[in-house]
């Protein structure tokens, strides 16, 4: 059996390998105008890829969100988004409905 | 009081504006980032982590899958390399987020310097909320409300992650559970909250097109998504 690796060696080349992606929007985004079709392109790209990486966390998650069932996580946003389109985008109280419908559906049903 | 009227009104301005941000965020979007933390402290301490090490590891990285990426491969044994890696496409999401951000800000503002800093405390939230009321305030005053917004859901999402390293093994599976679908759910809904029509379109691709990509390539599949559902998102709802 080899060594273990040493734990902050792993978080300094963690980190390195995070903020290069924040390093690299600061120093590209000097290039673009804000008022320019380029930064309305690249804003629609930040939100697709935010967008699918929540539902990939929804439908196929990792850890312990894997223990509860789809169907369980579906109907609770399910009635996340009635509630949110009822009271005219309050995303507050769609988190807060949602969160207690699937914390319901998972702690009673079998 | 007056004898150098100027430079005070400059910095007292940067440190309201910081001010400002650092009270708007000290509420839903911090506890958010303050429970998402919750999660990862726990995770972190069932791996046996030094509490040092795990607040070292999120207030670096300060990207939860990123973090649960190395945490994960690191208890499997994976290489350096692999780790290193698996971190950078996990969080690659960082690389469109700062290319949007940063053009908001006025390159004339004092604190315009301390941007390379200020990114660090980018996170899904202080980004989604900036971009939402950039356009509500003037350009000079948001890099501070940014920094100071980020910096409050970074203080509270460090003080997360201790609350779960010590809470590990203690709080029920079922609300362990809703605790992590709570931080998923939240952005979802406040996604929805856009009003922008091409960014609805993309939000709606993205949603679409994620998990069969992911299931495609669990590495490629996230940026993929986004080009992908992006610029459909923004050719098809385009306005002439």
């Amino acid at each position: 059996m080899t060594d273990p690796l040493n734990i902050y060696l792993v978080i300094l080349c963690a980190v390195a390998a995070t903020y290069i992606w924040r390093l690299a929007g600061v120093l590209l985004a000097k290039k673009i105008d804000p008022e320019g079709e380029v930064f309305i392109w690249l804003g629609c790209v930040a939100y697709a890829l935010l967008a699918g990486l929540m539902a990939r966390v929804m439908i196929y998650p990792v850890g312990m969100l894997a223990e509860s069932s789809l169907l369980d996580r579906l109907l609770a946003m399910a009635a996340g988004f009635a509630l949110f389109i009822l009271l005219k985008r309050n995303f507050m109280a769609a988190t807060m409905v949602s969160t207690v419908c699937f914390y319901l559906l998972f702690r009673f049903t079998p | 009081m007056s004898l150098s009227p100027e430079p005070v009104e400059i910095s007292s301005t940067s440190a309201t504006h910081i001010i400002r941000g650092a009270k708007a965020g000290m509420s839903v979007p911090a506890f958010m980032v303050f429970v998402g933390m919750i999660g990862f402290g726990s995770l972190a301490k069932s791996q046996g982590v030094s509490l040092f090490a795990t607040l070292l590891t999120g207030a670096g990285i300060y990207g939860l899958p990123g973090q649960v990426a190395m945490l994960e491969l690191y208890a499997t044994g994976a290489s350096l390399l692999v780790i290193t890696i698996a971190v950078a496409m996990a969080n690659m999401r960082f690389l469109p987020m700062s290319v949007v951000l940063m053009p908001l800000f006025d390159p004339a503002d004092k604190l315009y310097r301390w941007r390379f800093l200020s990114v660090q405390v980018m996170s899904i939230n202080s980004w989604t909320h900036m971009l939402q009321v950039a356009s509500d305030m003037p350009k000079s005053a948001r890099l501070g409300f940014f920094t100071g917004f980020g910096l409050s859901c970074f203080t509270l999402g460090m003080c997360g992650a201790v609350t779960g390293w010590l809470l590990a093994g203690t709080l029920s599976v079922e609300m362990t559970v809703a605790l992590i679908f709570l931080n998923p759910a939240y952005f979802i809904f406040l996604f929805c909250c856009n009003r922008n029509i091409n960014v609805l379109c993309s939000l709606a691709l993205g949603a679409l097109l994620g998990p069969p990509l992911y299931q495609f390539s669990p590495d490629w599949g996230l940026p993929l998504c986004g080009l992908i559902a992006g610029t459909s998102g923004y050719l098809l709802c385009r306005k002439k």
